[in-house]
């Protein structure tokens, strides 16, 4: 397997409201993402969506915070952000796999995340879940939050491409 | 000054990243967003507040040791 860094997106002066990566190339398999994200509001969710639609996504997920733990359905709920209430300079981190992506079938989205924060009070871990009801192939991938606040200055995401097998030879 | 939203766009056919204003469409989704975002809040708010009621209300009974209604029973019982 060979993992390949396509291209990383750094968030400048003024923030932004999304995060997107257009004309994806279609010559690896899978394809991960790593995002570092602050954002301006108080609350943390982190969406994803592809080829600049939000239609046809079903997910779920699996949380802990402080010392609770919740569950649910939330379509494109992909991971946490740090938030302006949480320590200063601090950004949550989101891993994103998307095995298959050009495939003509459904694709699944797996994510990790942590909503980083120095205090023994409040912050975040999630695991999530998405599928995306759609034979197209991604071309397109697109981060926002859920409550449309700013992306804040210092935030990236940087997407890599991965090829299976040994020089990106099929494993049999 | 009515703030511009935008967003930063990597095309991988040039290479180039980009600062674009939102699009209508985008604009409007997000406002659907937010609009889902804060439905869900309300919803899972008094979700949490009507469990602590009947736990609350379960809890009165049993010490008292009246009957607790099925929907009582069900926040103490595993």
């Amino acid at each position: 397997m060979s993992m390949t860094k396509i291209s990383t997106i750094t968030v400048g002066v003024g923030g932004t409201n999304t995060i997107q990566f257009t004309s994806i190339p279609d010559s690896y398999d899978d394809l991960y993402i790593i995002a570092s994200t602050r954002n301006s509001s108080t609350l943390e969710h982190v969406l994803i969506g592809f080829n600049g639609s939000t239609s046809n996504f079903t997910g779920r997920y699996v949380t802990g915070y402080n010392t609770n733990t919740a569950s649910g359905e939330y379509a494109r709920y992909i991971g946490n952000t740090s938030t302006s209430t949480y320590t200063a300079n601090t950004f949550g981190i989101t891993n994103i796999y998307i095995p298959n992506y050009t495939s003509s079938q459904y694709k699944s989205i797996s994510g990790e995340s942590s909503g980083e924060n120095n205090s023994a009070v409040y912050w975040t871990t999630v695991f999530s879940s998405n599928v995306w009801s759609s034979g197209s192939a991604i071309t397109s991938i697109e981060l926002t939050n859920e409550t449309g606040s700013t992306i804040l200055e210092g935030s990236t995401a940087t997407l890599y491409g991965i090829t299976k097998g040994s020089g990106g030879a099929t494993v049999s | 000054m009515t703030e511009t939203l935008t967003k930063i766009v990597w095309n991988g056919a040039t290479g180039e990243t980009s600062v674009i204003p939102l699009s209508s469409e985008e604009l409007a989704q997000r406002a659907l967003d937010v609009a889902a975002y804060e439905e869900r809040a309300a919803a899972e708010l008094a979700a949490k507040n009507a469990l602590a009621a009947l736990k609350a209300s379960a809890k009165a009974k049993l010490i008292a040791g009246t009957p607790l209604t099925a929907e009582e029973a069900d926040t103490l019982v595993i």
